[in-house]
């Protein structure tokens, strides 16, 4: 059972993390930054099964696998901005977590612009 | 009927594909902008099938000008592959008939009386067609010639002949006798294949 290995790695993290905090911040802050990226990579490598499942289902609804790209793009991003924004703020770095996440959110403007054209020019189509 | 069953179908399918992908969102500030971006997703995707239904002709019109294109590339690769086909073919016909050739006219060269050896090289004219029948652009015969006189004089193996240097007169004999063995071997070639003489060059070796 994955789950018990995720728990475990995460509970083993906050308990370091908690009791190296009164001594050491900074090393705290590390800790933590590990225990994430390694539940990150953890999680990361159990993905492609769902994305197979995404993209079988698309398939078969005739949607063009251009805009399902492109929303798994913008999950991704997301899912990466919002963790790095978090360790940004459990070091104390509110301000740095804030650019991040302004950052990511202009990528996925910027991704979501074919998806905003497509769907304008099938507005427009429709209208005689 | 059965388009609108494709369409309903499909429409079911895009739904379990959203509530799939909602389960997979982030849960913080992100959400929003990710919920955005699914919804237009989810529109295109249930639109698009609606215009492909109200824009039918046009539709079958680009399909049947992308199968044509894609027909016409491929006749177009088994068209190429033909003439190169046809390219190596002609090569390699080429190149037997003029190794043939030569071993012919070499066989021809060496019935004449006085040749050795003899070495044709022949350059065939590959654009030859109806209106210019040549096919022969230029035709090498190098020949190695036996001494007679050597021969004739050398009669015994133990006694060499002796020669008296008689200079040019000896010169002017010998290319006087290679002109007319050249005329000679000249005439064979041209006789026998039919061969313009100015084709012909001979070298002694």
């Amino acid at each position: 059972m994955e789950i018990f290995q995720v728990v475990g790695i995460g509970l083993t993290g906050a308990v370091l993390a908690v009791y190296v905090k009164e001594s050491n911040r900074e090393i705290a802050v590390l800790i933590s930054l590990v225990t994430g990226l390694v539940l990150f990579l953890f999680a990361l490598s159990q993905v492609g099964a769902v994305i197979k499942v995404l993209v079988e289902l698309a398939t078969r609804a005739n949607i063009n696998l251009f805009y399902l790209t492109i929303v798994l793009k913008i999950m991704g991003i997301a899912y990466i901005a919002e963790f790095g924004a978090q360790i940004c703020r459990d070091a104390g770095e509110g301000s740095t977590a804030t650019k991040i996440e302004f950052a990511a959110k202009i990528l996925v403007m910027v991704l979501a612009l074919p998806i905003i054209m497509a769907l304008m020019e099938s507005v427009l189509r429709l209208l005689p | 009927m059965s388009v609108l069953t494709e369409l309903v179908r499909n429409i079911m399918l895009i739904i379990i594909l959203t509530s799939f992908l909602d389960m997979i969102m982030p849960s913080h500030s992100m959400q929003r902008f990710v919920k955005v971006v699914m919804g237009l997703f989810v529109l295109i995707a249930i639109l698009n099938p609606i215009l492909n239904l109200i824009n039918q002709g046009q539709e079958i019109e680009a399909f049947v000008w992308q199968e044509e294109e894609f027909y016409e590339s491929q006749f177009n690769s088994v068209l190429e592959q033909g003439e190169n086909l046809q390219r190596v073919n002609r090569e390699i016909l080429w190149e037997t008939y003029q190794q043939k050739i030569e071993k012919q006219m070499e066989t021809l060269v060496l019935t004449v009386d006085g040749v050795e050896k003899a070495e044709v090289q022949v350059q065939l004219d590959q654009t030859v067609n109806k209106e210019c029948p040549e096919l022969f652009e230029e035709i090498l015969v190098s020949i190695g010639v036996s001494n007679k006189d050597e021969e004739k004089e050398g009669g015994s193996e133990f006694i060499k002949p002796v020669k008296i240097n008689q200079g040019k007169t000896i010169e002017k004999q010998r290319s006087r006798e290679e002109q007319l063995l050249e005329a000679e071997i000249i005439k064979v070639i041209s006789q026998y294949l039919g061969i313009k003489d100015q084709q012909i060059k001979i070298v002694f070796t």
